[in-house]
């Protein structure tokens, strides 16, 4: 595919299909802004505020047209021999140039749009605290596929210095991806009975949580509908509110398992997680099929987690947490739902090589952490919420049941965290209900921070954070004397450590 | 013993707490008596034009209350002020720089020098008055471990920075 590709080292512009998905989002934003003016119509259709509406849906097009026709017409890209420069702007001009070796991670998203005209958008991500990343919206595969090659490519050829020789040769056939691609590797292809099984197993309580904040936000304009109600009115509908609330409530838990569960499917749907020698390729989704990759120099740190259900299924999620921009570390992390334990373990081994439980000595925190999360989880919020509610009402006392509810699950915090270490790296698991694990190798490690609360100072306690490009890890409450020692042991690791963190 | 299979000695290892920490530039705790005072200089103003242009009543209590605490607090600042001076400090090894702070909530931030990407030094107008300069340490993990020094006498930014990216550019080779 390479030689027809000649023109990515001049002035490219995206692929014209960009115009209408800049367009779409454009368009998404406007009226997401201006969602609240259309509920208020739905419910009070008899107001002026039709004018608004005419106005925001004809300058929503407007904007969004004039908008996406100038983003397209300035942005452009080009590939030079060891960068990207591209240039955008019609009015502040922008110009940046991403050199090859910064760049962290290459990966194609596809959405509805994408997909019916057969384009991909590119994300470039670079590391680094300050984000600088790069989002081509629109390009075709072949183009698309061809940027990839010839970028990582390029990468590879950087860091040794390649002799100029070879350079000129290489540069014959700039765009021919040089990689032998050795056959990948399928880790986890997900059935329909595992996306059914992730689907169910999902943090339902958060989906309640989206979809209350969504009636919330409703909320505010049936109050100034409710305003109207005279005061006998009231009685009846404070007891007819009940009644709803309670069938509110059911339709809630209800209605956010299905929506749990659409989502998984969309999300998951065909997910295969591949793994090569360069690293991990992630696949998956219905409509918006996404592709994301990692390089395995580039994972920092391992995380899975299962809740009581996924635990019952034998299935957790796995995180692979790679060196990114700390904007878009969450959007970076590879995330591989229902993995079972041979898979997490292999994924573990190829990270942790030579992993062997009995390198590990384990640790606990200190059981003083139970009383620190009673206190101030338990019984300052029903202290202060009881107090509140005391004048009006004599059974805010109950609020004081919170107290054993927090005490019991602080509890089982304390039990189950676990921390192991090893002259290589460090393994820990955690969790209230379910459980969540970590691993860690030293040489990851771009900082530690040792701190102390003043309760902590009081009990000689400290917490331990190791950063990394991926993310932190903390070690909570655990005494000041091992603390110390660990800190200036994985100081020594880090400091003597040839290995490339990435 | 932090492992099982102990391969180095943990005893012999470079304790973190052997080194002496080296405190910010006096003239730093000036600027900082200096910044705390015109941020309460400027409660202070908000406070008294709005006892002199409110539209509503003020009670006659409140305006007993509002200044003690302003005074209250200012004094409390000024403790803390100096206390986080008292406290803040770094250390320079040979393979690593630490950073302390917090009056109550202490901590101790240490970047070997293998893992810094870029160093800065930076410095105010006020900054410049007094002759100190600020150092910014960044590594790839984020903002939270990211270091700012600072407070530092003179060129004493411009000489760690130096000595901070040769010692950063040896380790890569």
């Amino acid at each position: 595919m390479s030689s027809s590709h000649p023109s990515l080292k001049e002035e490219t512009r995206q692929s014209p299909v960009a115009i209408l998905i800049i367009l779409q989002r454009l368009f998404v934003t406007i009226i997401k802004s201006a969602w609240p003016v259309f509920v208020f119509y739905f419910i009070n259709p008899q107001s002026k505020i039709e004018y608004f509406m005419t106005l925001i849906a004809i300058g929503a097009v407007a904007l969004s047209t004039v908008g996406s026709l100038i983003s397209y017409f300035t942005f452009y890209f080009r590939l030079e021999e060891t960068e990207l420069v591209m240039r955008s702007g019609l009015f502040n001009k922008t110009f940046r140039t991403i050199p090859f070796d910064r760049i962290q991670t290459i990966s194609f998203t596809q959405n509805i749009l994408h997909r019916i005209f057969n384009v991909v958008q590119l994300d470039l991500d670079t590391a680094g605290s300050s984000g600088n990343e790069l989002a081509i919206k629109a390009l075709s595969h072949a183009d698309a596929n061809a940027v990839k090659a010839y970028i990582l490519d390029r990468k590879e050829a950087l860091p040794s210095q390649v002799e100029e020789n070879d350079l000129l040769q290489k540069n014959e056939d700039p765009l021919q991806p040089i990689i032998a691609e050795k056959p990948e590797k399928t880790l986890l292809h997900l059935s329909i009975k595992d996306l059914l099984k992730i689907g169910v197993s999902q943090n339902h309580l958060r989906t309640v949580g989206i979809m209350l904040a969504f009636f919330f936000g409703l909320s505010q304009y049936a109050e100034e509908l409710l305003s109207k109600e005279k005061e006998e009115e009231i009685w009846l509908f404070i007891f007819g509110s009940v009644v709803i609330i309670t069938i509110l409530i059911v339709l809630l838990f209800v209605g956010a398992f299905f929506l749990s569960l659409i989502n998984t499917v969309l999300r998951y749907y065909d997910l295969r997680a591949l793994s090569s020698d360069r690293g991990y390729t992630i696949t998956s989704g219905l409509f918006t099929k996404t592709e994301q990759s990692a390089q395995h120099q580039k994972i920092q740190l391992l995380e899975w987690r299962n809740n009581p259900i996924k635990r019952i299924f034998g299935i957790s999620t796995l995180y692979l947490k790679q060196a990114a921009s700390s904007k878009i570390i969450k959007k970076s992390t590879l995330v591989v739902p229902g993995c079972y334990l041979p898979q997490i373990e292999a994924v573990r081994n190829s990270y942790f090589t030579n992993f062997d439980k009995g390198d590990f000595k384990e640790y606990s925190i200190s059981p003083l952490v139970i009383g620190r999360i009673v206190l101030y989880l338990g019984v300052l919020p029903s202290f202060i919420l009881g107090g509140l509610y005391l004048m009006k009402t004599w059974w805010a006392f109950l609020y004081l049941g919170w107290i054993p509810i927090v005490w019991f699950l602080a509890n089982l915090y304390y039990k189950k965290w676990r921390y192991a270490i090893s002259p290589k790296g460090i393994y820990l698991t955690k969790g209230f209900l379910g459980q969540r694990a970590a691993i860690l190798l030293w040489y990851k490690v771009q900082s530690v921070t040792l701190k102390q609360s003043p309760f902590q100072q009081r009990k000689a306690l400290a917490t331990l954070d190791f950063s990394t490009a991926g993310g932190n890890l903390t070690i909570p409450y655990i005494p000041l004397v091992h603390a110390k020692e660990l800190k200036d042991y994985v100081l020594y690791a880090v400091e003597k450590s040839k290995e490339d963190w990435m | 013993m932090l492992f099982q299979n102990n391969a180095i000695d943990l005893t012999t290892l470079p304790q973190l707490e052997d080194t002496p920490m080296e405190s910010l530039s006096p003239s730093y705790l000036k600027v900082s008596y200096l910044g705390t005072a015109i941020f309460f200089l400027i409660v202070a103003a908000i406070l008294i034009s709005i006892r002199l242009f409110a539209e509503f009543d003020i009670p006659t209590w409140i305006e007993w209350i509002a200044p003690s605490v302003w005074l209250l607090l200012f004094i409390l600042s000024l403790w803390h002020t100096y206390e986080d001076f008292q406290i803040q400090g770094f250390a320079i090894r040979e393979r690593d720089l630490t950073y302390r702070s917090g009056v109550f909530f202490r901590s101790t931030t240490v970047i070997p020098y293998n893992r810094i990407q870029h160093a800065e030094v930076k410095q105010g107008p006020i900054e410049r008055r007094f002759n100190l300069q600020r150092l910014e340490i960044y590594t790839a993990g984020g903002d939270g471990s990211d270091l700012y020094i600072p407070g530092l006498p003179g060129n004493r930014a411009d000489q760690l920075k130096d000595y901070i990216i040769e010692k950063a550019g040896k380790n890569e080779q």
